[in-house]
Order: structure tokens, then sequence, then C-alpha cells
């Protein structure tokens, strides 16, 4: 017992001394006073003896008592550690006193805003007022709107690809919200079968737009699969992609058929937070189905299919690769979209400055038609 | 007014219903774990009846059965002559209170009181008239062009209870209106409710889990454990004279104390039913001596936790002074505020065996 408090007493002291050498540098160490290194150098000299005596105390000690010193270290130590991290913590929180803490979460999405949209979508405003030579930026010329002026009146296809679009996004939207919607009210219910139909649905939508579009394109032809079950039924199918009628609405038929998978999973998600309570209250109401779906799913579910409604209406508009992959826009022009006029224009002709000025005509179409669809759905 | 007539009742979640076989062939009812079982009950017409009973006891499923919302697995339901076992819940002529009242948040308080009566092809003038009615008196009047996420807990209560009164039915199921109230709000709703029923006249099938609830508001009470129905009948009866060990734990604030006499019989008596220091008229009744282990201001009387042979009771004294824990109390118990129970827990009403049971009691732990 005697020599046990003789080490306790020697390691006291000896942590003592290191935690006040600790302060002391730490209090000189900018100033450096006259003698310093000569205090700091006796202190080790002090600390070297001590530690030797400790462990020349340490050989005295028995078993047990070897043990209570080292829990005794340890709780030291713990105390220790446990005011660093006070410190630690009285630091953090006058960080995010000042600074909230939302700012540095933002950081990761702001880096790829930042450089994958914003500086280039600046960079394509300014790009629009130039004659843009790729070679040597340098030579670039300033010529105000005159892209736009050649767009909309030079162009043969533009104005058409503007009207495509819109006709294209009415298009997908509108099948596609009918459709997914009596989809998603089939498959709400939580039972093998539509758990294992949600999953073939689901399908096509992690399939690659690519391999999609050519197994559609070999479907789609004359001599496909869908003519050859179209004349069973004795009716003559048209040459869906080569047709200046249906090279649209096929492009469209396989966006949605794509998509309908993804779109039916956002609507039950939709569904199945309308509280079930409000279906029973409706039930006692004596609502018939019909009433109770037009009067209180469509309703409560309008905040999703806002929600499905714009990002597939953006989504339209941005439509590229389906396009590229069956039809280039043609015949004639009759599937070109904003998107692959966009890209043509300067991806295959090199004509940058009519790009982005394209591109901005999109964005511009775009937010019209998000924020008239957002007051539209508003009013409901 | 029209009697509910409930026969049979079997309730087993996740069942399949059996088919309906030819006559005179009985229904097989399947296995399973019984949520309601086998109930049999007359609810009065008219009356203000209160189904209450602890959590997961199936009062809310009886009362889904009887609203139509859910399937009932076996057995039958009767309003007056009235089948409506397989009725659809919009044709049995109830309405129900949920509890979290079910509003339709995206209509308006007009809008949701008269989407009922628009489906059951009320003409425009009645709805119109039945809606401004029910708004009267559920006191609303000035707020039924907002939508309910702007109104207050209480206000959507009324609204819920405002629909319900507007379809004039025969029988109003409420299941746990009060429970999202505050206690002050809940007070208040209590007494409109009871005036309600006054007024109108209709039937209250009401559920609470709250005893006081129950005691304070119904006619009649049911109380339900495990599916069953333990006793049925009035407030005063079942406070007083409860037909097994669970109701009488159950009802009451606090419950009933239990106290096993031998290994067959126990006993219950209410904490208020003693009298405190010997019984000086007759000398009768048993004398206990305990300790007080600890207590509860109930502001014009103390509630104390006592212990006396190593049992614990309740014991309520009606008094402003507050006596010192771990000081003794003595108290008297008379024979007939004492309710005895067999080994099943039921009551024994034999008069010989209560005698027996007593003289026991009264040998082994009296202090006299």
């Amino acid at each position: 017992m005697e020599n046990l408090k003789r080490v306790g007493a020697v390691y006291n002291e000896f942590c003592d001394r290191i935690e006040e050498q600790k302060k002391t540098i730490r209090k000189h160490s900018k100033t450096r006073p006259t003698g310093f290194k000569e205090l700091i150098l006796n202190d080790n000299r002090k600390l070297r003896q001590l530690k030797a005596d400790l462990k020349e105390y340490k050989h005295t000690l028995t078993r047990d008592e070897l043990d209570a010193f080292n829990d005794y270290r340890r709780i030291r130590f713990d105390i220790r550690r446990c005011e660093v991290l006070k410190k630690a913590d009285k630091v953090e929180s006058s960080i995010f006193r000042k600074l909230s803490p939302v700012y540095i979460y933002m950081i990761p999405a702001m880096f790829g805003a930042m450089f994958f949209t914003i500086l280039p979508f600046i960079f394509m405003i300014i790009g629009s007022f130039f004659k843009v030579d790729l070679v040597s930026l340098k030579q670039s010329v300033f010529k105000g709107l005159w892209n736009f002026e050649m767009i909309f009146t030079r162009d043969t296809q533009f104005v058409q690809a503007i009207w495509n679009t819109v006709l294209f996004a009415f298009l997908t939207v509108i099948m596609l919200m009918v459709i997914t919607l009596l989809m998603a009210v089939w498959l709400s219910k939580n039972t093998k079968v539509h758990n294992f139909a949600q999953t073939l649905i689901f399908t096509p939508h992690i399939s690659s737009m690519v391999a999609v579009s050519i197994l559609w394109v070999l479907m789609l032809d004359p001599q496909g699969i869908i003519n050859q079950i179209l004349l069973i039924f004795g009716i003559n199918g048209p040459n869906w992609l080569m047709n200046t009628r249906t090279s649209l609405l096929s492009v469209a038929m396989v966006t949605v058929w794509k998509s309908i998978g993804y779109y039916v999973l956002i609507i039950i998600s939709g569904l199945q937070s309308i509280p079930p309570h409000v279906y029973e209250a409706a039930k006692l109401d004596k609502a018939s189905k019909f009433r109770v779906f037009t009067k209180i799913t469509i309703p409560l579910l309008s905040p999703t299919l806002l929600f499905v409604f714009i990002l597939k209406f953006i989504n339209s508009f941005k439509a590229f690769a389906a396009i590229d992959l069956m039809t280039q826009g043609g015949p004639q022009g009759s599937s070109m979209v904003l998107g692959y006029w966009i890209y043509n224009a300067g991806r295959v002709k090199f004509n940058y400055g009519f790009a982005m000025a394209g591109a901005i005509v999109l964005t511009v179409i775009v937010a019209a038609f998000t924020v008239a669809a957002n007051k539209v759905f508003n009013k409901k | 007014m029209a009697d509910i007539e409930i026969k049979n009742i079997v309730k087993i979640y996740g069942a399949v219903k059996p088919r309906r076989r030819k006559k005179g062939i009985s229904e097989a009812i399947p296995e399973g774990k019984r949520a309601v079982d086998n109930v049999t009950i007359k609810i009065q017409g008219g009356s203000f009846t209160v189904l209450v009973g602890p959590s997961g006891c199936g009062k809310t499923t009886l009362l889904r059965m009887i609203a139509g919302l859910e399937e009932i697995t076996s057995g039958q339901i009767k309003i007056g002559e009235v089948d409506i076992t397989n009725l659809e819940p919009g044709d049995r002529g109830l309405a129900m209170v949920f509890q979290n009242y079910a509003l339709y948040p995206h209509m308006s308080v007009r809008e949701n009181i008269e989407f009922g009566l628009v489906n059951a092809r009320i003409p425009r003038f009645e709805t119109k008239e039945r809606t401004d009615q029910a708004l009267e008196i559920v006191g609303l009047s000035e707020f039924e062009k907002r939508r309910p996420a702007n109104l207050s807990g209480g206000q959507r209560q009324r609204v819920a209870l405002a629909r319900a009164i507007s379809k004039m039915p025969q029988f109003f199921l409420m299941d746990e209106p009060l429970s999202n109230l505050d206690a002050k709000l809940r007070s208040e709703m209590r007494m409109e409710l009871i005036q309600l029923h006054q007024s109108l006249k209709s039937t209250f099938i009401y559920v609470t889990h709250d005893q006081i609830e129950a005691m304070t508001m119904g006619d009649n009470i049911i109380v339900m454990n495990e599916g069953k129905i333990m006793q049925y009948g009035t407030p005063t009866e079942i406070h007083n004279d409860p037909s097994c060990v669970f109701v009488a734990r159950f009802i009451g604030d606090p419950g009933m104390n239990i106290v096993a006499v031998n290994e067959e019989y126990s006993i219950g008596f209410r904490a208020r039913d003693v009298i405190f220091g010997r019984n000086v008229e007759s000398g009768d009744g048993v004398l206990i001596k305990s300790k007080i282990v600890s207590f509860e201001n109930h502001g014009s009387e103390y509630l104390y936790y006592v212990e006396f042979n190593g049992r614990t009771v309740f014991v309520k004294e009606l008094s402003k002074s507050q006596r010192a824990i771990g000081s003794e109390i003595v108290f008297t118990l008379l024979k007939d505020n004492i309710c005895v129970f067999d080994k099943n827990e039921s009551r024994i009403r034999d008069e010989k065996a209560i005698v027996r049971v007593y003289g026991e009691f009264k040998k082994s732990w009296s202090s006299l």
C-alpha cells in the first residue's frame, strides 16, 4: 500500500509537470523570452528523472497494486481526454453559432452544381451572343442577337423543332400520366401478384435507352413484330419510323414505355401516403368507387401528380438518345426536337453560337411551362 | 328505436373468410388468434354504450365491424330486424367519428360535411339545411370555409362530429374521439357529447380505453379484455359489483385492491370503502394495521399506498391533513364492502362461501 501511494504521488507529479510544461510552452511560444529554452531543458531533465523514478518504483508494486495503478492511470487519462473533447465541442459550437452547418452540407452539391450547371449556363449565355470560333476562342466575334435571328429566320428546322418538342412533351406526359395513374391504382395493393407486376413494369427503366431504342427499332420495322401483329387483325401497319406522321409518336411511345415503371413507383408512393382513414370515412359517406377516385384520390394525389408532370415534362424537353438512335430527327425533320437540334447544330455542324442560342430558347420554354404548370396545379 | 344485436361475432386477422356453404352445414371458423372472440351482446336503441378495455382488447375491432370497415370472420350483426353483416358501410345508416378525425384535408369544412350527403343523393336544399344545422350544433358556423389544416384539434373534432350529425344516423360510432385532445378540452367535449346524446336521442357506441371517460359518459358499459366481454352493465353496477378480478382492477381510480386470502380465494375492496380507526358503532369488521409507503395528493383527498403483512393496498382518506410516510395507519374493512373471487378470478356470490372466506380472512389478517 505504501509503495502504491508513492508510485501514485510520483505519477501525479509527472503528469502535472507535463501539463504545466505544455501550458508554459503554449504561453511563451510566440514571444520566446530569454531563458525560455533553458527552462524547458531543465523541465525535461526533471521529467526524465521522474520517469526513471516511476519505472523504478513500479517494480516494487505487487500484482494487485500494479492493476490498481494502471486503473488509476486509465482514469486520469480518461479525465484528460474528456477535457480535450469538451474544448473541441466548445470550438465546434462557437464555429457553428456563427456559421449555419447548412452551408457545410451544401458544399458537395454546390460544387457539382457550380461546375456542371451554373458556370456552363453562364458561359452559354455569353456564348450565344458571339459567333464562336472553336479553334481559337479569341477570334470569336460579338454579334449581339445575330444567332437568335439566324436560327429563327434562316434555319429550316429550328421552328419546327420547337413545335415538335412541345408536341412531344405533351404527348409523352399525357400518355404517361394516364397510363401510370391507372397502373398505380391497380398496383398499389401489396400482394405477390402486384409486386411481381410492379417489378416487370420497372425493368425497362433500368435497361439503357440505347438497348431499348434498338429493340424498338427492330419491333417497329415495317416487317417487325408490331406490324405482323397488326396484320393478324387485318391492319396494314405504317412504316412507323420512316413516316413523317408517325415518327414522333413512335419515339414518344418508346419513351413512355421506358419510363412507366419509374413513374408508377412515384405515384404508388404518393397513393400510399394518403391516410387510410380518409378512405374509411369515404366508405361511411357512401362514396362510390368512381367518386372516391375523382373526389379523394386525385385531389390528395395532386402534389405527386404535379411532381410527375413537371419532371416528365422537363425530361421530355431533353429527349435526345431515343431520337438520335431511332430517327435522327427525320424523316424531313418530322421528329426533330430541340435537344437533338442543339446537338446537331453544335456537335455535327460545329456551329456553337447557334447551339447555344437554341439551348437558351429551350431553357426559356422549359421555365415558362414549369411556372405555368405550377400555377394551374396550385389552383386546384 | 332499433337495437343492435351482435351474435357470436369472431374476428381473426389475416384469416380468409370461409366460403358460404349450403344451408344446414355450419361454417367452420378458421384457426388463429381471435381479436374478437365469440361476442354476443344486445345494445339498446337510444343508449350511450361505452366499450372500454385495455389496448389490444378488441374494442376498436368490434366497433369497426359494426361500422363495416372490418370484415367479419364469422357471426352476425342485426339492427332491429335487418341483418347488416354483409352490407356496405354507407348503407348501414350509421356515422362514425374517428380517433384522428379522418377529415378530407382538401375540402373545406362545409364540403367535408356535404360530401356524405351528396353521395347519399340528398336534395341540395336539404343538404344545405342539414349542414347549417350540424355546424350550428357544434358551433362552427363561422369556420365553414376553412380547411381542416387551419383548425385547432378541438375544432377538427367538432367538424368530424358535425359530419356525423348531418347524416342523421340511427347510430353514432365513436372510436376514441377525445384521445387526441388535451385534458381540459377533453372534459369540455365530454359534457358536450353527453348533451348531444340527450338532444339527438340516437344510439351512441363509444370506444375508449379510459375508464374515467367510460364511467362519466356511458349509460351502459361493456368491459372487454382479450376479445371477450368481461361485464356488461350500468356504470354503478360495473363499479360496485364487478363480476371478475379484471373488471374490479380495471374500473375505478385506483382499481380495486385484490388480496389473496389463501390459495383458492381472494378478496377485493375499494380504496374508498374503508373506515379509518376502529369500527366504533358495532365493533364489526377486520381491523388492519398498516404502514404508509407512499401517497398521492388528490387535492380534496389523499390516496395512501400502505403495506401490511407483506401486502400492499391503496386506501383513500377524505381529509385535508396529510399523514406522514412511514407512520402507522389503522383501518377497518366491513364484510359488506368486500368482494370475494375464486381462483379463476371470477366473482363468488354464494353467501355461505363469502362468510367462510371472510372468516378466514379475518382470522389470518386481522390485527386485533
